[in-house]
């Protein structure tokens, strides 16, 4: 019943506290009436459930008593009989370190891990005191060496200290070291080297808070709101740690006297595990620096692009190198460095362990205690401090897996697509981030246990910057959405140009990047480019075809914008497209570019007979352009939200999926708004099939459906995260085994929706393809002067094109009847002409490649539509012979409640036809896609008809069928091999992508993966079922449900289904086997 | 014990020792701590709603929920804690305390019955599951000893199944 709460974040220790207590008894208590419960906005049952009641002893930790030894350690000083040795530092900080990420995620708190350490408290309270450097005495307790730094110094210190000297002497008896030395020694052991050690531990622990309170982590993700109070000095260390750090490598290596020839004994040994430790922790800074550090997507000195996505990147350039603020690669030295640390500690394991075996002094041990709980302001009642066997699970082997080689990792990840950033990698890329974040692992600790919250704060806030940008890049999130988006649709449609034509100059993005680039215009500063570039780089398409010095679009009729743009812009249309660059002016400008048009038509839309004009940034109507902004933002506040998801726990990841869905519906409505308003209004026709331009005026035209590619493509994201919503249940165990069968036959529906959608984007796409080889003919005709007279008939009732046709048909009737003076002009034409086909054919071949991507979608999702069908029917099956785990329960008792209580009364009325209560149950399960407009939400009646469809098998009276059963069997089998066909084609193609080196595919590659092995364990099961039943051998086809349950009990198989739900997101299925006891 | 020994009844407000009887038995068996103020919350506000199992005079057993509405669009049902003194358990106490306090939840018009449970507490999900409830979302790390908890819905009326944000307030239903 609890949550955590908000916890204020007060200077206990800096604090004048008033006691109020009577003043609060006298006026407030009496004016409160006996059995009264006090409540208001701000404290209610929420607050009360994290009170902590003075003296009741569950929850007010300050009424403790402590054992005696308890208390010894409590007033822990560091002037002890026993002063602790190198030993005793490596035990204690071995201990704190593997309790340190203990506290990340073992269900451990601050105060019962690395703060339960009273030389931590200790420390932390010094720092809070502002006692760097103390008094002698307190030096001596835990202060600083800083001051101490020559011979001399040291000298005057051994002498002020004398007094202390006795408790020192008495270590290393044998050593044959001068008394000075000895005591130096382990005096500067404790005070310098081990502190800096606890400061460097304490920093990590204070950089881990800063991330998590960066905002991106929940309040229940309990890692930051169980600070006690009274030890804020997070912010205050970070400075001087690399410096204490170093200063302590030095006095560690000064009092060890390591040389060569002692490196290899053990003290040589334990100097080098201290050196590895502090230099873990001097690292750790770098890992929250990089996250306000910028990247480079783009290419600045490449003045052909704005957004550059298809630049040309400068390899391995050090992104510590301050004459390159914005490198194009992360430097992941820094995380190397620690990974070969940790693994050096993993190989000295056994000598560790050897040394906390022989240790005796009994500080180490003993300075571990609950006693902070108590003396320092706590929010939370007692815990236990971890058991033993939880600190050695946390070996430097799962701490070097799951926080730093995730992290080294995932920054691979990172430069291989900033060197290699496209559409294709970059949603790899994405898959492979939702995939990892999240995932699920085991529940043992009855928590779930994917990737660390650390690896989930860290790689969002590296990922999406607050300026909503990708990696600090001047790339904004919202872009390559775009970019995503254009890929699947937008290509060579009307629709884009407006779009990143058409924008508000106002935006951030083109303001931001206006200074130093003329170029950009548009929304996102993508105008002419980002798309297309985008495309680009997996196309190669030849740079002059997109040249730095195309010049812009012509001169526009219209009288409204008559202002002659100061830039270099392009249109859209110049990537991949036509410029006036490559001819100089011995044809008339007008005709060319009125061929331009003619080749460019879609980017072409009418606002009347008279005028048209080109849709672009300098000449779109104000009121477009706000229109377009408005919807932009709306994509853009919902992609971030949907990416910034990645943060979340799988847990609540899934119910910011949930929310997601509402926020894609309502951008759905407003993209279809968007799309048929520039349909219509805007007379930027696209289809799902082509027309013929001839046939563009004709009547059929009303009904053919509009493209519509902005609403398709969200409708897809909304499908997608829809399904994702629904099997993401399974590894998280929301479901019960008895409602996996609705959930894959939902999970199938879906599925199902998508092949649709996408079917529907290749359908545009292949009208697309159709359109260009239509234009490829017209285009070759045009190179003969007399078909060309002929197509100038056929085109002129495209009113389009009447004012462009003129302009050509003139040139074109003078190059006809004037030989002589035009045969220069008419070579520069053929020319002219052959680029244009040449264009056409490229455009051609990034649509084929779009097919491409599409079709791979469809397989993806037909096979995820055939898992789900298939798991759904054997859980049918399986429910149907009475096999108990997935047997659909009985509610009688609440059923007969409700029943009666709707009967009583006439007010409560249900929506639903359908009021059994497991119909109420269906409606609750699938709540989230209730309010979805399109597709339908399914209902339970529904669901009971499909599946009873599929039951022909069963008979009356408990009887079944075993021919039909045995062909049910097998149509499932199908299925499963259906599956696995498909998944298999996926990954024969990814790993032959892989090896191209094309693009990392492993997210992908792991949901392939565990989808292969779920429909070949299905289709063992349902084998190893059927052959089961065979052997029964029935004389009659018929034969009782009880007889086959009877044997798969006689042949002593459990009688059940044992199911399994698998590691990482991808086990979006369970795995249903049938085992023998 | 015979179970036809175990009588149930609502809180009785004239007795304080009811209420003492049920913080007893609640503190000594859950494993969240809670303060004095979230028992005087729910059986001060909701006494109907706190039902006791009593052996013999003795109190055995114990259920505190309420009852209120949620975002103004739907009554919601919230079971508090229901605990049964360990040497009375598996005889059914939990299970009539449950269905007596739905019962009553359902007569007040609840739409649906919400309530969270640990993860691993097995006995109370097959008591809530076998009533009908449901899972529906994993809450992670939700309880003081960290442990990940499930949020378990009652459906009552159709209302449990369509986004609050998508239900009319109550004034517009006539
Ligand atoms: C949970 C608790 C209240 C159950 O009390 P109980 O009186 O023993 O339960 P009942 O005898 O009424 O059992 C009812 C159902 O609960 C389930 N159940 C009870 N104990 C169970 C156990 N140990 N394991 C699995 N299921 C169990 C069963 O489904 C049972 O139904 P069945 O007997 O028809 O199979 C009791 O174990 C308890 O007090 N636990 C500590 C407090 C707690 O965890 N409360 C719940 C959190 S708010």
């Amino acid at each position: 019943m609890a949550e955590n709460a908000f916890v204020p974040q007060i200077d206990i220790l800096n604090t004048q506290f008033t006691d109020v207590t009577s003043l609060f008894l006298s006026l407030s208590a009496s004016s409160i009436p006996p059995n009264q419960v006090v409540q208001s906005s701000s404290f209610a049952l929420f607050e009360g459930t994290h009170a902590l009641e003075i003296a009741n002893k569950h929850l007010d930790t300050s009424a403790l008593t402590f054992p005696a030894t308890e208390s010894t350690v409590a007033d822990f000083n560091f002037n002890n009989d026993s002063p602790l040795q190198f030993d005793d530092i490596i035990i204690i900080v071995d201990k704190l370190f593997r309790l340190t990420f203990l506290w990340l995620e073992n269900n451990q708190m601050l105060s019962t891990t690395v703060l339960s350490c009273v030389y931590v408290e200790k420390l932390l309270l010094n720092y809070t005191k502002g006692k760097k450097i103390t008094t002698k005495q307190d030096s001596l307790k835990f202060a600083t060496l800083w001051d101490y730094q020559t011979e001399e110094e040291l000298d005057q210190l051994y002498s002020q200290l004398k007094s202390y000297q006795k408790e020192y002497l008495q270590l290393s008896q044998t050593d044959g070291q001068s008394p000075r030395a000895r005591f130096l020694k382990n005096y500067i052991l404790t005070h310098t080297t081990f502190r800096s050690l606890l400061i460097g531990l304490v920093n990590i622990m204070s950089q881990l808070i800063q991330l998590f309170r960066s905002g991106v982590v929940y309040e229940e993700e309990d890692v930051i709101s169980q600070l006690p109070q009274g030890l804020e000095v997070w912010n205050k260390m970070e400075d001087s740690v690399c410096q204490e750090l170093v200063m302590g490598d030095i006095w560690a290596k000064k009092v060890e006297c390591v040389t060569e020839a002692d490196a290899a004994t053990t003290n040589g040994l334990k100097l080098e595990l201290l050196l590895s430790y502090s230099n873990i922790f001097k690292k750790m800074n770098e890992l929250t620096r990089l996250l306000t550090r910028s990247f480079n997507l783009t290419n600045s000195n490449n003045d052909t692009i704005g957004i550059g996505y298809g630049s040309e990147f400068v390899d391995n350039v050090d992104a510590s190198t301050p004459t390159n603020p914005n490198p194009t690669q992360v430097n992941t030295e820094f995380l190397e460095s620690m990974v070969s640390s940790l693994s050096f500690f993993e190989s000295k394991q056994p000598e560790v362990t050897k040394i906390i075996q022989t240790n005796t002094n009994i500080y180490s041990a003993q300075c571990f205690s609950q006693g902070i709980q108590k003396r320092l302001s706590n929010t939370r009642p007692l815990n236990k401090l971890p058991a033993s066997e939880d600190i050695a699970g946390m070996s430097y082997a799962v701490i070097n897996v799951r926080y730093f080689k995730s992290l080294m990792n995932w920054l691979k990840e990172v430069n291989y697509l900033m060197a290699n950033f496209n559409v294709t990698n970059f949603r790899r890329f994405l898959e492979l981030v939702f995939w990892k974040s999240g995932s699920v692992g085991s529940f043992d600790c009855g928590t779930t246990w994917g990737e660390t919250v650390v690896w989930r704060s860290w790689v969002q806030l590296f990922m999406i910057r607050d300026n909503k940008s990708l990696f600090g890049s001047d790339v904004k999130l919202c872009e390559v959405m775009l970019g995503q988006m254009n890929w699947f649709a937008g290509i060579e449609s009307g629709w884009l140009n407006m779009a990143f034509g058409g924008c508000q100059p106002e935006h951030p993005r083109v303001n931001a990047s206006s200074s130093n680039n003329v170029q950009h215009q548009g929304v996102f500063g993508i105008i002419d480019t980002d798309p297309m570039e985008f495309i680009q780089r997996d196309l190669s398409i030849p740079k002059s075809y997109h040249g730095g010095d195309a010049v812009g679009l012509p001169p526009k009729p219209q009288k409204k914008n008559k202002k002659k743009s100061k830039s270099k812009t392009r249109s859209p249309a110049d990537v991949g497209s036509l410029s006036l660059s490559s001819f100089n002016g011995e044809a008339p400008a007008s005709i060319m570019r009125s061929l331009e048009m003619i080749i460019n038509y879609d980017l072409v839309f009418m606002e009347s007979a008279k005028t048209p004009y080109y849709c672009s940034s300098s000449n779109i109507k104000v009121s477009h352009r706000e229109k377009l902004t408005e919807l932009l933002g709306q994509v853009e506040s919902t992609v971030f939200e949907w990416m910034s998801n990645i943060s979340n726990n799988p847990s609540r990841q899934r119910q910011i999926l949930s929310r997601s869905i509402v926020n894609f519906d309502s951008l759905q409505v407003a993209a279809e708004r968007f799309d048929l308003w520039t349909h219509e209004e805007l007379g930027i026709k696209e289809y799902t099939q082509f027309v013929p331009r001839k046939q563009q005026l004709s009547a059929i035209l009303r009904d053919l459906p509009p493209a519509l590619p902005f609403a398709t493509y969200v409708y897809y994201l909304k499908l997608q995260t829809m399904l994702q919503y629904l099997l993401k249940g399974t590894p998280l165990q929301i479901y019960k085994p008895w409602e996996w069968s609705c959930v894959n036959w939902y999970g199938a529906y879906f599925a199902d929706n998508l092949i649709i959608v996408l079917n529907r984007m290749k359908q545009c796409n292949t009208a697309k393809m159709q359109k260009l080889r239509y234009k490829i003919r017209e285009v070759e005709k045009l190179e003969n002067p007399a078909k060309f007279a002929k197509l100038v008939e056929l085109m002129k009732q495209d009113l389009v094109f009447k004012y462009h046709l003129s302009e050509v048909n003139k040139f074109a009737g003078t190059t006809t009847t004037t030989t002589s003076s035009s045969s220069s002009s008419q070579s520069v034409y053929k020319t002219y002409n052959h680029q244009c086909l040449e264009i056409l054919q490229l455009k051609l071949a990034k649509l084929m490649k779009v097919e491409d991507s599409l079709l791979d979608e469809m397989n993806y999702y037909e096979s995820l539509k055939s898992m789900c069908r298939g798991t759904h029917q054997l859980l049918e099956v399986y429910s149907n012979l009475g096999v108990s785990v997935v047997c659909k329960p009985e509610f009688t008792w609440i059923e007969t409640v409700i029943a009666k209580a709707s009967s009583s009364s006439s007010s409560s009325v249900g929506f639903s036809d359908d009021d059994s209560f497991m119909a109420k149950l269906f409606g609750l399960r699938f709540k989230s896609f209730s309010s979805v407009g399109v597709p339908d939400p399914l209902t339970f009646s529904q669901f009971v008809i499909a599946t009873t469809k599929d039951q022909k098998y069963l008979s009356d009276n408990n009887m079944v069928n075993w021919g039909l059963l045995k062909s049910n069997f097998d149509s499932i089998l199908l299925e499963f091999s259906r599956t696995k066909k498909l998944v298999k084609d996926q990954l024969d193609k990814l790993e032959k992508e892989s090896s191209d080196g094309v693009s990392n595919s492993f997210g992908k590659y792991n949901q392939l993966t565990n989808l292969l092995k779920c429909s070949i364990q299905h289709s063992l099961t349902i084998f190893k079922t059927k052959q089961m039943i065979e052997t029964l051998e029935p004389e009659s086809p018929i034969m009782s449900k009880t007889d086959i349950a009877k044997l798969i009990k006689s042949q002593n198989y459990a009688g059940e289904i044992q199911y399994e739900v698998g590691e990482g997101e991808a086990s979006w299925f369970p795995l249903v086997k049938l085992v023998k006891k | 014990m015979n179970m036809s020994d175990i009588i149930y009844h609502p809180l009785d407000a004239n007795n304080p020792q009811d209420a003492l009887d049920v913080k007893r038995l609640v503190d000594l068996d859950i494993s969240e701590p809670y303060s004095i103020y979230v028992y005087r919350f729910f059986l001060s506000q909701w006494p109907n709603l706190c039902i006791l199992a009593k052996c013999e005079g003795k109190t055995v057993g114990a259920i505190i929920a309420k009852l209120e509405r949620h975002r103004n669009v739907r009554m919601r049902g919230y079971i508090g804690m229901v605990v049964v003194n360990r040497s009375y358990r598996k005889q059914g106490i939990a299970k009539k305390l449950v269905n007596l306090v739905i019962e009553e939840m359902v007569k007040e018009k609840a739409d649906e019955i919400i309530l969270e449970t640990e993860v691993i507490n097995e006995a109370a999900i097959g008591l809530y599951e076998n009533i009908g409830f449901l899972r529906v979302k994993r809450l992670h790390r939700y309880y003081l000893n960290q442990h990940d908890a499930y949020r378990l819905v009652l459906p009552i009326t159709d209302k449990s199944s369509i986004r609050s944000a998508f239900l009319p307030p109550p004034d517009s239903i006539i």
